[in-house]
């Protein structure tokens, strides 16, 4: 194939996924509409020019490429699928052996493509030329630690927030919220509203009337029983220390910035008067690095702001869980460290 | 209010369980603490339990971030601080003095253990050592002239214990955690010794987060054979965010006191589970009068239909959110740092 045809058959491949009759099989216990929207989204973020555009990238890519994949976001492995198979690559799939179909879904749509993609559940570490992993900080260096000879991206726990003004879109920051029920990195784990306490008391209100719309819309799926104990232990130290909207399925906690937790739970969300971005930054510091997007309804004024203080991608409001195909990832252009540049091997 | 319990506890320590009137003193006693201590009037919110299960449970990390007391908490006299890394604040239950706490402790202890030896060697700090220890500061309140084998740094005097034992000619109470009493059989001064009948072993804790992992039952083999047949062995589980203790003999089921009751609850909801249902554990404890009375564990276990309990370990860890991976990947990811 050439390297227009592979685009096209990966194009074609990413289609055949999104007319898939029953997502929320595949989704790891999303509910049958968060599901629907989940896929829609991250099938309609792969788009031709961004494929075409990774073939100028400098070096060699590699032929043989593992995804290791971690349970959460069920779509993540896409992105990376589409772009190495884009490439030519070979890529092996590593599905978390509990919920594998959807990885399997991408490999048959694929292969009917003559895309060589294939699934592996077993504990078996293959050699491949490059690896790809998602997980927890501590998992992705035992990865690297195995894999240190050979290209790799690696992407450890992160998590997201939002900075708004008082007039903030809240039914946008709910669907940043319950998109995928708070599994992935790009789910803000807290909203910093510029103003008093006040303001983001009346944000906090509008937004719990947001997320009973939002979980109307898509109903919060599989709850992990694990989480119970956390969801307690929060909603009860926030109806210590603030307000709390909310509490069964889903809850808002309004108080001070000591309520914000730098995990997400599934539409747990703490809300926070701070008076500047910069103050924002502060109360985030201790867990820089582990900072992944920051949202906004303040783009023009804000971004870069936030980008100059460390937040690789700053976005609108809305946008958070709707990352562009073929963003950087870790501070490098997306697909770059996999390659191996010329007279470097 | 104090009163009351106390003379619930004497009376029970004496006559037995009587549910009707624990249930009636429970929830008198948790009207009385959310009166007093507004954040646990705050956790509570708009509840109106109508039964022990039914009052509000606080979760015990929350012992880490709130004083939740009854009483102003600069003025506690006993802080008993839980184990854990060092990285992490550890939780406090501030206590504004330990009758309640003793009295407790000493009647179920004397209930549990009628015939417990007079003297006792522990492979526990002392209190002057470990001032925030609820655990050496039972077993200082029961032996106040007990003998320690854990110095200042945390180093286990072994040979000096093995010793004693040796040379023992009246029963004794060992006191010890189980990974103490592991490191302790595994010393090279280990040697087999016969203590005299009638002395008992007291074992608690488990192995969490240690470096190794060792069925009780096997911990139990083990010591039998190093202190010979005479020992009697007896669990002890407690927590420092509670003040009432739980005792087993042998490997039986866990039994609580009179005065404290333990359910177990689906981690997902909170919502109670049937006995025998395995789950999350929580305690109503009245001995807990001056904090708060119902907390909710972090322990996995089955409370019988008798109400003892038995213990499973502790609940799966809540997995970090963002790309986490699962627990069987992270064996995984384990594996290929092996190879």
């Amino acid at each position: 194939m050439t390297d227009s045809e592979r685009v096209e058959a990966v194009m074609r491949a990413v289609e055949r996924l999104s007319k898939s009759v029953e997502p929320s099989g595949f989704s790891d216990g999303l509910s049958p509409s968060m599901a629907a929207l989940g896929l829609e989204t991250a099938c309609g973020l792969i788009t031709r020019s961004q494929l075409q555009g990774l073939q100028a990238i400098e070096g060699k890519p590699p032929a043989t490429a593992m995804v290791v994949v971690a349970r959460g976001v069920f779509t993540a492995p896409l992105e990376w699928v589409a772009g190495l198979a884009a490439l030519g690559a070979k890529v092996v799939l590593k599905a978390p052996s509990a919920s594998p179909s959807f990885c399997e879904a991408v490999a048959d749509c694929f292969v009917a493509e003559s895309l060589a993609v294939e699934v592996r559940t077993g504990h078996e570490l293959p050699a491949v030329d490059a690896v790809v992993a998602m997980g927890s900080d501590a998992s992705v260096a035992l990865i690297a630690q195995h894999y240190s000879d050979i290209p790799t991206s690696l992407h450890g726990h992160r998590f997201s927030v939002e900075l708004v003004t008082g007039e903030v879109d809240v039914e946008a920051v709910a669907q940043d919220i319950a998109l995928y029920d708070g599994r992935g990195c790009f789910t803000p784990t807290g909203v910093f509203v510029l103003g008093t306490p006040t303001d983001a008391e009346a944000v906090g209100r509008r937004l719990a009337d947001a997320l009973v719309h939002a979980e109307s819309l898509w109903p919060r799926g599989h709850f992990d029983p694990a989480l119970g104990p956390v969801w307690r232990e929060r909603l009860a130290l926030s109806r210590v220390k603030g307000r709390v909207y909310g509490g069964t399925t889903w809850g808002v906690a309004v108080g001070p910035c000591s309520l914000f937790e730098p995990s997400a739970l599934p539409r747990w969300i703490t809300v926070h008067a701070v008076s500047s971005a910069e103050a924002m930054l502060d109360v985030l510091t201790p867990w820089r690095q582990h900072w992944a997007a920051c949202a906004t309804d303040t783009m023009s004024s804000l971004s870069a702001v936030l980008e100059r203080g460390g937040f690789e991608r700053v976005c609108e409001v809305g946008q958070l869980q709707r990352p562009q195909f073929g963003r950087p990832h870790g501070g490098s252009p997306f697909l770059r460290d996999l390659f191996v540049l010329e007279g470097c091997e | 209010m104090k009163d009351e319990v106390r003379a619930f506890i004497e009376r029970t320590a004496r006559d037995g369980p009587d549910p009707v009137g624990f249930a009636a003193l429970a929830l008198e006693l948790y009207a009385w603490q959310v009166k007093r201590n507004p954040d646990y009037a705050a956790i509570a919110g708009d509840a109106r339990p109508r039964s022990p299960q039914e009052i509000p449970a606080v979760p015990v990390p929350l012992f880490r971030a709130l004083p939740l007391t009854c009483f102003n908490d600069r003025h506690a006299l006993y802080l008993f601080h839980t184990s854990g890394t060092t990285a992490e604040r550890p939780g406090i239950h501030r206590l504004q003095n330990s009758d309640l706490y003793d009295l407790s402790a000493k009647r179920w202890f004397q209930s549990c253990v009628p015939d417990a030896p007079e003297q006792c060697l522990a492979l526990i700090p002392s209190r002057v050592i470990a001032p925030h220890s609820s655990l050496s500061h039972m077993v200082g309140m029961f032996y106040p002239k007990a003998r320690h084998f854990i110095d200042r740094t945390g180093r286990l005097r072994a040979q000096e214990m093995w010793y004693e034992l040796e040379g023992a000619r009246s029963p004794h109470f060992i006191a010890s955690t189980a990974f103490a009493l592991m490191e302790f059989l595994e010393h090279p001064s280990r040697r087999d010794v016969q203590v005299p009948e009638g002395s008992v072993l007291m074992i608690t804790g488990g192995f969490k987060g240690r470096r190794v992992e060792l069925s009780m039952s096997d911990l139990h083999a083990r010591a039998r054979q190093a202190f010979g047949p005479g020992v009697q062995i007896v669990g002890e589980y407690g927590m420092t965010e509670l003040s009432s203790q739980l005792w087993r003999l042998d490997e039986a089921p866990y039994a609580p006191p009179p005065w404290m009751m333990v359910y177990a609850v689906a981690p997902a909801t909170g919502n109670a589970v049937r006995p025998g249902q395995a789950g999350q554990l929580r305690f109503v404890d009245l001995a807990n009068h001056q904090t708060v009375m119902a907390i909710e564990t972090l322990d996995r276990g089955r409370v019988l239909q008798d109400g003892r309990v038995e213990l499973l370990g502790r609940l799966e860890g809540a997995p970090a959110r963002g790309c986490s991976l699962t627990r069987e990947d992270a064996v995984l990811a384990a594996q290929a740092s092996e190879e």
